[in-house]
């Protein structure tokens, strides 16, 4: 009779918190910042964050006028950096997600807007 | 089917399973601190059968920490790989090559290996062995934790972090091992001399629990705004605060050591070294919980101030009795600045309401303790708060919404609160059954408890999100207070069911206070500025 109360309402309780959960890669500093405005059709993005990262098995995707793409990352300077590029891109408003692993096992998301304008 | 799970859950699960394992730690190293410090040490004053049986069942108890660490270690890479293949599209393969992962693989068969040698035939290399397989499971839990991943410093944080988790797995685990060793002597020198040893083993494990936590908080929080004006920073408060709890129930312990007369039989010891096991395991469940926030220190932006906790915390106005009408929110539609005020306004009424009918169930628990006998009914009103949050939970659908009561079930939100809304039905009718002694077991009356330090307990470990952060910490600031008064009522009503004397009194006269505080805590809850 306890245990028939007593676990579901654990289960219960701890299912109520569930929706709240998130992780903790916190993105530094960006390179483009954002909303920042790049001139011509390249942009090489730089992120670094507070913790090091698993570049391997982290995701960077590109969402603009020419649709979505995904952009393999690479460790920049340091373990703490990615570093990815694209090109061709025509003037727009874009949106760079980011979705890393950092070397703790904790997954994080963000994003970063930005413009390329015409030069 | 890993790709079904939602990431947040998934998230969730990895902080409970951190906590779980973080316990499950501190079993196998408090196992290995008694038979390195307790058994065979005083082994010839225990006498040579008497220390010989102890031994076993130490060895049993580290068994089955040791299993049990290496389940959830398992399940810890089970939901981790479902983040990586669910969140980030990786191969299960690829993902296994995780740094966590595979420290969480060392820590799996360090700890099956270290069950399998507990529950061998005794041997010479039998303590050495377990002794090494400890360290390795304590290093592989450093190194699956903030300290692992900083970019600077890393060797002077996995040194604090391993004297951090050493201590606090030394000193929470050793409790039971404490009592059972209590449990196996009867003399009162024998008892006292077991309250001592520990005494002495757990000072240690205390002052290594505090150096490695002055050392992580000079590096991770670094300046008292962000001690008070982050999650993470407001997260080691509450910590402190129940290891400050630890530490008086700690001092009174060593008193009891001392003298018979100050405890007969170790009675009040014995109580309270229960206390300490679930508020022990409260303070690791926070830690886990911790361990998904970025550090105080790296959340340089938005960093709320004292002045603006204060003024979110004072009680400027009185409680919201009157809900905003429902058309008023942004139900199906586009947010817009009225809507989302409305939408505030509405958890307001819900939190202050509830805050209502908390507080009047710790002034029915006080009534009932002064002879009041209708008081007794006072659990019932669980009955109207599952009600409300059952209908008000979810305002799309029935009956305040456009869709139907079953419509909206899929929506994982949805979905839990009405099971915990349901659930306080049986959960308020047992424990009225036991204020009305139609149930008359002990057992029965330390469910009401341990479910109220549970569930004060999550709200301490529920986590807080990174986007628009300055707001929801001040929203969810209140949660901390509330949790620190929840985890204790619970742990002073189980004392109250289970001690006597003087603390059993106290104990009886605090609870209900501490429960009537969260009541107050949501009558005055805000989300508007």
């Amino acid at each position: 009779m306890i245990k028939s109360v007593l676990f579901p309402l654990l289960v219960a309780v701890g299912m109520l918190a569930a929706a709240e959960a998130r992780a903790h890669a916190v993105l530094v500093e960006s390179t483009p910042p954002a909303e920042a405005e790049v001139v011509g059709n390249k942009v090489e993005f730089h992120l670094r964050y507070n913790s090091r990262i698993d570049a391997k098995r982290s995701r960077l995707s590109l969402k603009g006028p020419g649709g979505a793409k995904t952009l393999p990352p690479l460790q920049g300077d340091n373990e703490a950096e990615l570093v990815a590029r694209a090109e061709g891109l025509v003037p727009g408003r874009y949106i760079l997600f980011w979705d890393v692993l950092s070397v703790d096992g904790h997954v994080s998301r963000g994003q970063v807007p930005f413009m390329t304008i015409s030069p | 089917m890993l790709t079904t799970l939602p990431p947040d859950i998934l998230a969730f699960f990895a902080v409970i399973l951190r906590g779980l394992q973080l316990t499950a730690q501190s079993v196998v190293l408090g196992g290995v601190l008694f038979l390195f410090g307790f058994t065979r040490p005083l082994a010839p004053k225990l006498g040579g059968g008497r220390a010989a049986a102890l031994e076993r069942t130490g060895m049993h108890w580290t068994a089955k920490g040791g299993l049990a660490l290496a389940v959830v270690a398992g399940l810890s890479i089970f939901a981790t790989l479902s983040q990586l293949v669910a969140g980030l599209e990786i191969q299960p393969s690829d993902a296994m090559g995780a740094d966590f992962v595979q420290w969480n693989l060392i820590m799996a068969l360090a700890a099956l290996a270290l069950a399998v040698t507990a529950r061998m035939q005794a041997n010479p290399a039998q303590l050495p062995s377990l002794a090494l397989l400890a360290v390795v499971v304590l290093g592989a839990s450093v190194m699956s934790s903030h300290a692992f991943a900083r970019v600077e410093e890393r060797e002077y944080y996995i040194l604090a972090d391993a004297l951090h988790q050493a201590g606090a797995s030394l000193w929470i685990g050793g409790i039971p091992f404490m009592l059972l060793a209590l449990s196996h002597v009867s003399a009162s020198k024998d008892r006292l001399m077991v309250g001592m040893r520990f005494s002495h083993l757990f000072t240690g494990a205390v002052g290594l629990l505090l150096l490695g936590a002055a050392m992580l908080a000079w590096g991770y929080i670094a300046t008292p705004g962000a001690l008070i004006g982050t999650a993470y920073g407001i997260m080691t408060g509450a910590k402190a605060a129940l290891l400050s709890v630890l530490l008086l129930l700690a001092a009174m312990n060593r008193r009891s050591t001392r003298s018979e007369a100050a405890d007969k039989g170790q009675f009040r010891l014995r109580r309270f070294a229960e206390v300490e096991i679930g508020i022990g395991i409260t303070v690791l469940m926070i830690a886990a919980s911790m361990a998904s926030q970025p550090p105080a220190a790296d959340q340089t932006q938005h960093q709320a101030t004292i002045m603006e906790i204060v003024e979110r915390m004072a009680p400027i106005r009185p409680p919201r009795l009157v809900s905003p009408p429902s058309e008023t929110l942004s139900i199906g539609m586009e947010k817009t600045a009225a809507s989302e005020t409305a939408d505030k306004m509405w958890s307001e009424f819900n939190h202050n309401w509830a805050g209502i009918f908390v507080l009047a169930m710790g002034l029915g628990a006080m009534a009932q303790r002064m002879g009041v006998s209708a008081a007794r009914h006072w659990p019932l009103l669980f009955l109207v708060i599952g009600g409300a949050i059952i209908v008000r939970s979810d305002p799309e659908s029935w009956p305040i919404g456009p869709h139907g009561f079953f419509e909206t079930l899929a929506d994982p939100e949805v979905f839990q609160h009405r099971v915990v809304g349901l659930l306080l039905f049986p959960f308020g009718l047992f424990e009225w059954a036991v204020r009305t002694d139609r149930l008359k077991s002990e057992r029965s009356a330390l469910i009401f408890p341990i479910l109220c330090a549970v569930g004060a307990g999550l709200l301490l470990v529920h986590n807080h999100t990174l986007t628009d952060v300055k707001e929801r910490f001040l929203i969810e600031f209140s949660h901390i207070p509330m949790g620190l008064f929840g985890v204790m009522s619970g742990w002073l009503r189980w004392l109250e069911i289970r001690g006597d004397g003087r603390a059993r009194q106290v104990a009886g006269l605090l609870w209900p206070v501490c429960f009537s505080m969260v009541g107050v805590l949501l009558m005055f809850y805000r989300e508007l500025p």
